[in-house]
């Protein structure tokens, strides 16, 4: 296994070039660039032009892709225009926040959806279970941005239970630091509960009639014992897996959420990069949500061989 | 298969499952219910007329608040000292280099931290901040300038006549009516250590005027700073101002603090000028880009003021008791910029069939809803001095037959119309599909295209991106920073519009420069380089427990602004 996964690590440094120079060419050949924003709205046009010029913005875009490329492959990102300070500083800064964000989100969505599968499967064809199965289907659909509005209407405005937005450092307090994530963690949840809720309960009614359960009911094994050792476990494969694939896409969820939870990690700095045409900014967080994307992809995979040995390790 | 799996007792847990489905529906009522607060609600017309009172204007007098009682024997709030004020914001400033910037919010946040040699007072005149006073020669070829000893900038460094002359040549290199200056000057000079002298080529009556606040102002910085800098970056934000920068790293809000080595001016506040007397500790900006998170922010008291609000958000803030919301004076403009550049629009003929094709009332309802707004062809809304009604036969003449006939004359039906608007900006783009459906209707091609701030801030300085975009004209004092020369959006040019110009930088004479600007804007009206639609009142929003927000027209000054308990 251990050279599989020395080919996946390999397999890094290319995917992210792919992933950079599309992230580069997308970022060169939208409209609009950082001297009009720096500028403001009522600036001259040859006031933009001129600081245009200043900025190297005018330059071919080979050449600067060239030199961007370069500067890359010496581990330096650029620095921010806006922001003045190095591009891998800010993602340092933001890269913390977006992990809170997602862990927490991840543990409501285990937290609500795990038990709502159990439940939906135990009690299948009940109201309670197509309730559940309602819900979970409702969850991931809805917006996070909607959600989030109204968490913040509800919890904030009317029963001023949590702050409306912002973040509180950890260090400075650890209580109102909880309270800015349940929100944003909520929003982002919620919606993602559905999923292992309703793998979870498929795959559960699938192992009602599979010989081993029947075997071990047969031999007298209490009901919840079966769940617990046999009926989950060949459950936690493919809820794992899902769960796994949905942590990657909560960083692109946390875009929406960040701006609107006002949290300030690297979807709120995409979000404001995109808008300031921060072009070095946008770049290195493409980056870093790309590499982040295939280490928790290489993660659920060894993850899903340790819990499942059948599982073919060629493969890596 | 599911069959095996029924449990029995099923009527009991079914129960319990109706229970669980109707707190379920609870929680989703109550959240809808919550929504709706949010977007529906009476008319905007329902909140009360404010027109006559700025916002603070509870206050009552801009005085430098000291224990004192009113006439009437009602004890006025005393302030009080302490506390951190939190401001929501539309974003985060792109920098806080003021030189560099026409942006409201670097002038928000930079207005603490930097100061300028004269301010604005309520009449919009200028006074002196950093300054001590102003003396212009007889011929006006010679403007002397003091300045107030002992002030300190935030690295603890005495400001000098160096540090003014330095501020003085970046700015001039960077903003428009900073060149215009520096053209007309032929030096500057450092008299003394706290004197400066102008000598000019050509007068340059508004000089003082000049130098106020103002969007991209002519701040002063120390010397040693601006040495460091270049035209695209600032080296340190270090200023005179009362408040210096703390804090603008990872995300977190911008914290200025309490300069406790501020040199005060002294008097009673006027306007922008008078005391700064730093009541609050530290104030904090909180980049919050979505409307509605500010406003449910504010409702939950996690920020004191917005910086800005939609009239959409009206109904909702003046029915929550803890929230001051109220529409200020229409000083700001909302135009349409036509390219006097493009092939169809360099013909005054089509751009007054554009002209005659609008209604200003429905587009400014759609923009900003019915009370919000005014209509009037006053160029400087806002300005007791430079209000006039030259141009008004001109201005919003609303005649569709008539634009379809010079169309018809032109033989220019069909005539393609690109029209820019940006979605960051509702009332603008709300306006901009009304002015589609109005000039389609008269017989134009119009072709609306939705962009971000960003490409719409790119594209609209290039000629051939466009014929029309939707553009807000901000707060200015005076006519000087009105920039309506060639270099503006639009690419007007006129040479005897050119000469009314330089007439009247070059004036001091009040009445001559108030006759001067009538005839721009009569020229404005007439030959359409622009259409201006209306008057736009902003709404100001903040916490019961803010106090002394004073005048807003160019951006709140919160240095004499205090939290009640």
């Amino acid at each position: 296994m251990s050279t599989g996964v020395l080919r996946r690590l390999v397999a890094v440094a290319p995917t992210l070039l792919v992933v950079g120079t599309i992230a580069f060419l997308i970022t060169h050949t939208l409209p609009g660039d950082p001297a009009a924003v720096m500028l403001g709205s009522e600036a001259t046009p040859a006031q933009v032009a001129s600081l245009r010029t200043e900025l190297a913005l005018d330059r071919p875009l080979g050449q600067r892709y060239l030199a961007w490329i370069g500067e890359l492959a010496r581990g330096d990102l650029g620095t921010s225009v806006h922001h003045d300070r190095p591009v891998s500083a800010l993602l340092r800064e933001r890269v913390v926040p977006t992990l809170q964000l997602a862990v927490a989100a991840l543990l409501v969505a285990v937290a609500v959806g795990v038990p709502a599968g159990i439940l939906a499967s135990r009690r299948a064809g009940t109201v309670l279970d197509r309730t559940i199965t309602l819900l979970a289907t409702s969850a991931t659909a809805v917006a996070g941005f909607f959600l989030a509005m109204l968490l913040i209407l509800l919890f904030a405005v009317h029963l001023g239970w949590l702050p409306a937005g912002g973040s509180v450092p950890l260090r400075t307090d650890p209580v109102a630091h909880l309270k800015s994530m349940v929100l944003p963690a909520l929003a982002l949840g919620l919606p993602l509960a559905g999923i292992p809720a309703r793998v979870l309960r498929g795959t559960l009614l699938d192992q009602i009639d599979a010989d081993h359960i029947v075997v071990a009911r047969a031999k007298g094994m209490p009901p919840r014992h079966v769940l617990l050792c046999h009926e989950l476990r060949a459950a936690l494969v493919p809820t794992t897996t899902v769960l796994g694939t949905s942590f990657a896409d909560l960083l692109g969820g946390a875009v929406i959420v960040e701006t609107v939870c006002n949290l300030p990690g690297l979807g709120q700095l995409l979000a404001i990069s995109i808008g300031q045409r921060d072009l070095l900014v946008i770049q290195g967080v493409i980056l870093a949500a790309a590499a982040l994307h295939v280490l928790v992809t290489l993660t659920v995979d060894l993850l899903v061989s340790g819990l499942d040995p059948r599982v073919d390790h060629v493969r890596f | 298969m599911s069959s095996h799996c029924v449990p029995l007792g099923g009527a009991a847990r079914s129960r319990r499952a109706g229970r669980l489905l109707r707190a379920a529906t609870g929680v989703a009522l109550l959240a809808l219910v919550a929504s709706c607060g949010q977007t529906t609600g009476p008319d905007v017309s329902a909140a009360p007329p404010q027109e006559s009172t700025p916002p603070g204007g509870e206050q009552g007098t801009h005085e430098d608040a000291d224990d004192r009682s009113s006439d009437d024997g009602l004890a006025t709030p005393t302030p009080r000292h302490g506390g951190t004020l939190r401001v929501a914001t539309t974003g985060e400033p792109p920098h806080l280099d003021p030189h560099r910037s026409t942006d409201t919010l670097v002038l928000l946040i930079t207005g603490h931290v930097f100061e300028t040699l004269f301010t604005s007072d309520a009449q919009h005149r200028p006074t002196p901040l950093l300054a001590t006073g102003h003396e212009a020669s007889r011929d006006g070829l010679v403007h002397t300038i003091t300045l107030r000893r002992g002030v300190r900038f935030h690295d603890g460094s005495l400001m000098t006549a160096a540090d003014v002359i330095a501020s003085l040549e970046r700015w001039g290199s960077m903003s428009g009516l900073g060149a215009s200056l520096l053209a007309a000057t032929e030096r500057l000079v450092a008299v003394d250590q706290y004197t400066v002298e102008f000598r000019l080529r050509e007068p340059f009556g508004t000089l003082p005027t000049a130098l106020t606040r103002q969007l991209q102002p002519a701040t002063i910085h120390p010397a040693h700073v601006l040495a460091e800098s270049d035209r695209t970056r600032l080296a340190a934000p270090v200023g005179t101002g009362p408040y210096r920068l703390e804090q603008w790293a990872g995300g977190r809000p911008l914290r200025l603090v309490r300069f406790e080595g501020y040199a005060a001016p002294l008097g009673p506040r006027d306007g922008y000028a008078g005391a700064r007397p730093q009541y609050l500790d530290a104030i904090e900006f909180v980049a919050m880009p979505e409307e509605a998170t500010r406003v449910a922010a504010l409702r939950a008291g996690d920020v004191h003021l917005l910086e800005t609000v939609s009239p959409d958000q009206l109904p909702a803030l003046t029915r929550d008791p803890e929230v001051v919301a109220e529409l200020a004076g229409a000083d700001v403009w909302l135009n349409l910029v036509l390219n006097l550049r493009s092939p169809v629009l360099e013909r005054v003929e089509v751009r007054r069939a554009v002209q005659l094709a609008l209604d200003h009332d429905a587009v400014l309802q759609a923009a900003v809803g019915p009370d919000a707004y005014t209509l009037s062809p006053d160029l400087l809304p806002g300005t007791a001095d430079w209000s006039s009604d030259a141009g008004a036969d001109r201005y919003h003449p609303h005649d569709p037959g008539q634009a379809r006939r010079i169309l018809d004359e032109l033989d220019a039906r069909g005539t393609r119309l690109r029209l820019l608007t940006t979605l960051a900006r509702p009332p603008e783009h709300n306006a901009a599909l009304v002015i589609t459906q109005q000039l389609r209707a008269v017989g134009f091609d119009v072709e609306l295209l939705v962009v971000d701030t960003a490409t719409l801030s790119s594209w609209r300085a290039d000629e051939h991106r466009y014929e029309l975009y939707l553009a807000s004209a901000s707060f200015r004092p005076d006519p000087v920073m009105r920039n309506l020369t060639a270099s503006a959006g639009g690419w007007w040019e006129d040479p005897v519009k050119e000469s009314l110009l330089d007439r009247l930088r070059a004036s001091d004479d009040l009445a001559e420069r108030q006759e001067l600007w009538a005839q721009v804007q009569a020229r404005f009206h007439e030959d359409v380089p622009r259409i201006k639609l209306g008057d736009l009142r902003r709404v100001v929003a903040h916490r019961q427990e803010l106090q002394g927000l004073g005048s807003t027209e160019l951006q709140p000054d919160l240095s004499a602004a205090w939290l009640a308990p």
